[in-house]
C-alpha cells in the first residue's frame, strides 16, 4: 500500500483457523463460532481466549472483526465520527 | 489538537515542537476552522502516505520500540502499526478518511496548554515552559526576554475556548499541562466550565502535577469528573531529584505523591508517573520503576528528551552507559512478566502495568544501544549546570559524585 487510496482500491480478508482448518471471510464480516472451537484470526487467539464471551454455546461477533477485538482487548477508546 | 502556551494550534499533541509563530493562533483563527480547514493539508499528506517532518519525535521512539504518540493517537481511531492496513480499512472512520482530508467534524481529544506558570524549575525544562526558570534565565542573562504571555492571560481567549469545547458534545479527552497546572487559574476556570456545562460527566480529564502543591478548590472540581488521569512528575526517589527538579525536595514530593495517591485511589483515577529522562537522572531512574512495580503504576514520558540537547540521556559516554544498560537489563531480567502478547499500545491499561513497564525500559535500552555517543555535548552542560548553580547554590558532584571526573574533564 502507498497510500490512501491504495488501501481503498484493495481487497482485504480474515484469515481463520478453526479446530487446524483454514478458512476466510470478509474483513467487515459478522462472525460466529462454537465456543469449543479453537479459533484464530489473522493468527490472533479468539477460542479459547474469549471463550467466556460466549453465550449459548456461540461466540458472535456482530461488528467488524478489528473493531470487536479492539474492545475486547483493552485497547481503550475507539473514537467514532459523529457528523458524518 | 493542541493548543500550546502562546496560542499556537497544532495538528497533533506529539508534533515536534517548532516557533510558535510559524503556526495559526487562537487570536487569530477559531480552533474549529484550524481542525476543519487549516488541517485539510496535513491530513492529505498523510494520507497520501507522506512522513511529515514534524512527526520526527514519534518515529524516533518508535525506532527504539518506545510507544509513540503516533501510535496512541491511532489506536483510538482504530488503528495499530501491526495489522496496518487491515485495522485501518475496518476504522469507524474510514469513510471519512476517504474525503481526503476534508471534514465537518469537530476535535475529540486536545492537549491544552495553559502557560508557563510554574513554581518549579526543572533542570532540563525551558524558559517557555517554567515562568520560574525564566526569571532566572533572564536574571543570569541566558535569555533576554521572558517569553511572551500565554494566551490564557488573556479572559477573552479562554472564553472562547471554553465556548469551542461546551459547543463539541462527543470531546472524549482533554489533556492538560502547564507550567504547573494546579496552580494556573485558567485551569480551574476551564474545569469550573465543564462542570457547569455538565461534560464532567462525559469528558475524561488527565493532567499532570509537578508534586509541589495541593489546592482544595481544586481537588473539589477534579473529584467531580467522571473520569480522572493523574499524571505525576518526578525523575527518581533518590536525592538527583532535588537537583534536576529544583526546588522541590523529596520529603516534599513523597507527601504529595502520598496525598495525591490517596486521592486518586479513592476516586479510581488513573495514575502514572511522569518522567523525563535525561544525563543527569540515568542512574537513578531504576527507584522509580521499583517504587511504580511495588504501587502497579505505569510510567509514561513523552517522547526521548531532545531539548536542552545536552540534557539529553545519549550525552552520557558510552563507558558510563554500558553500566546504566547493564543495570537496566539486570531489572528486566528480575522482573519477569508475561511478554507473549503483542505490543502495548494503550499503555493506560492497568491490567498490564508490569508488562508496560518492562517494555518502557526496554525501549531506553534500546535507545542507549543505538543511539550515538553525543559525549561531546559534555561543556555544553557543564556550562549551563556552573551558571545555575551560582543562583542556586547546590552542586552536581554532592548528587553524581561517581561522575566526578567526568564533570572536572569538561570544565566544572
Amino acid at each position: 500500500m502507498k497510500n490512501f487510496l491504495d488501501l481503498l482500491a484493495t481487497e482485504h480478508h480474515l484469515d481463520l483457523v478453526i479446530n487446524g482448518g483454514q478458512s476466510v471471510a470478509g474483513l467487515h464480516d459478522h462472525l460466529t463460532f462454537s465456543q469449543n472451537d479453537t479459533v484464530t484470526v489473522d493468527g490472533i487467539e479468539i477460542l479459547p481466549r474469549y471463550q467466556y464471551m460466549a453465550a449459548e454455546g456461540v461466540l458472535q461477533i456482530n461488528q467488524p472483526f478489528y473493531c470487536w477485538y479492539h474492545t475486547v482487548s483493552g485497547q481503550g477508546w475507539l473514537l467514532e465520527p459523529c457528523v458524518s | 489538537m493542541r493548543i500550546g502556551n502562546a496560542g499556537n494550534l497544532e495538528y497533533c499533541r506529539w508534533a515536534n515542537e517548532q516557533d510558535p509563530k510559524l503556526s495559526e493562533n487562537i487570536r487569530d483563527i477559531t480552533p474549529v476552522d484550524f481542525f476543519q480547514k487549516s488541517m485539510v493539508p496535513i491530513r492529505a499528506a498523510l494520507l497520501d502516505g507522506e512522513a511529515l517532518p514534524r512527526c520526527g519525535e514519534c518515529y524516533q521512539m518508535e525506532q527504539h520500540h518506545k510507544v509513540s504518540g503516533r501510535q496512541k493517537q491511532l489506536l483510538k481511531v482504530g488503528v495499530r502499526l501491526e495489522h496496518f492496513e487491515k485495522t485501518l480499512a475496518s476504522s469507524p472512520w474510514v469513510k471519512e478518511f476517504a474525503r481526503g482530508g476534508t471534514t465537518d467534524e469537530l476535535p475529540q481529544d486536545w492537549q491544552i496548554e495553559l502557560g508557563n506558570y510554574c513554581n518549579s524549575a526543572c533542570v532540563f525544562c525551558l524558559p517557555e515552559f517554567s515562568s520560574k526558570l525564566a526569571m532566572e534565565h533572564r536574571q543570569l542573562g541566558l535569555i533576554a526576554q521572558l517569553p511572551p504571555p500565554s494566551w490564557t492571560d488573556d479572559p477573552d481567549l479562554v472564553d472562547r475556548f471554553i465556548d469551542t469545547l461546551t459547543q463539541s458534545p462527543h470531546i472524549q479527552y482533554l489533556h492538560f499541562i502547564g507550567g504547573e497546572t494546579v496552580i494556573t487559574p485558567a485551569f480551574k476556570t476551564i474545569l469550573s466550565a465543564l462542570v457547569s456545562s455538565g461534560m464532567n460527566r462525559t469528558v475524561a480529564i488527565g493532567f499532570t502535577t509537578n508534586l509541589t502543591v495541593w489546592r482544595d478548590d481544586i481537588e473539589e472540581l477534579l473529584v467531580q469528573f467522571a473520569s480522572v488521569h493523574l499524571g505525576m512528575s518526578l525523575e527518581s526517589f533518590d536525592a538527583i531529584n532535588d537537583y534536576v527538579r529544583w526546588p522541590v525536595t523529596l520529603p516534599t514530593m513523597n507527601q504529595q505523591l502520598n496525598r495525591w495517591t490517596t486521592l486518586a485511589r479513592k476516586h479510581n483515577w488513573y495514575i502514572t508517573l511522569r518522567t523525563t529522562p535525561t544525563v543527569l537522572s540515568l542512574s537513578r531512574l531504576l527507584t522509580v520503576y521499583d517504587y511504580a512495580w511495588d504501587q502497579g503504576i505505569s510510567v509514561e514520558s513523552c517522547n526521548f528528551l531532545n531539548r536542552p540537547e545536552f540534557m539529553r540521556p545519549a550525552v552520557l559516554p558510552l563507558e558510563y552507559r554500558q553500566q546504566e544498560l547493564n543495570r537496566m537489563n539486570a531489572w528486566i531480567a528480575q522482573h519477569s512478566t508475561d511478554l507473549s502478547h503483542s505490543k502495548i499500545v494503550n499503555i493506560r491499561d492497568p491490567n498490564v502495568f508490569q508488562q508496560q513497564l518492562v517494555q518502557d525500559l526496554q525501549s531506553y535500552v534500546a535507545y542507549l544501544e543505538a543511539e550515538s555517543d553525543q559525549s561531546w555535548r559534555w561543556p555544553d552542560l557543564v556550562q549551563y549546570l556552573k551558571k545555575l548553580e551560582t543562583r542556586r547554590g547546590n552542586s552536581i558532584l554532592n548528587y553524581l559524585p561517581e561522575y566526578e571526573e567526568l564533570f572536572r574533564s569538561a570544565g566544572y
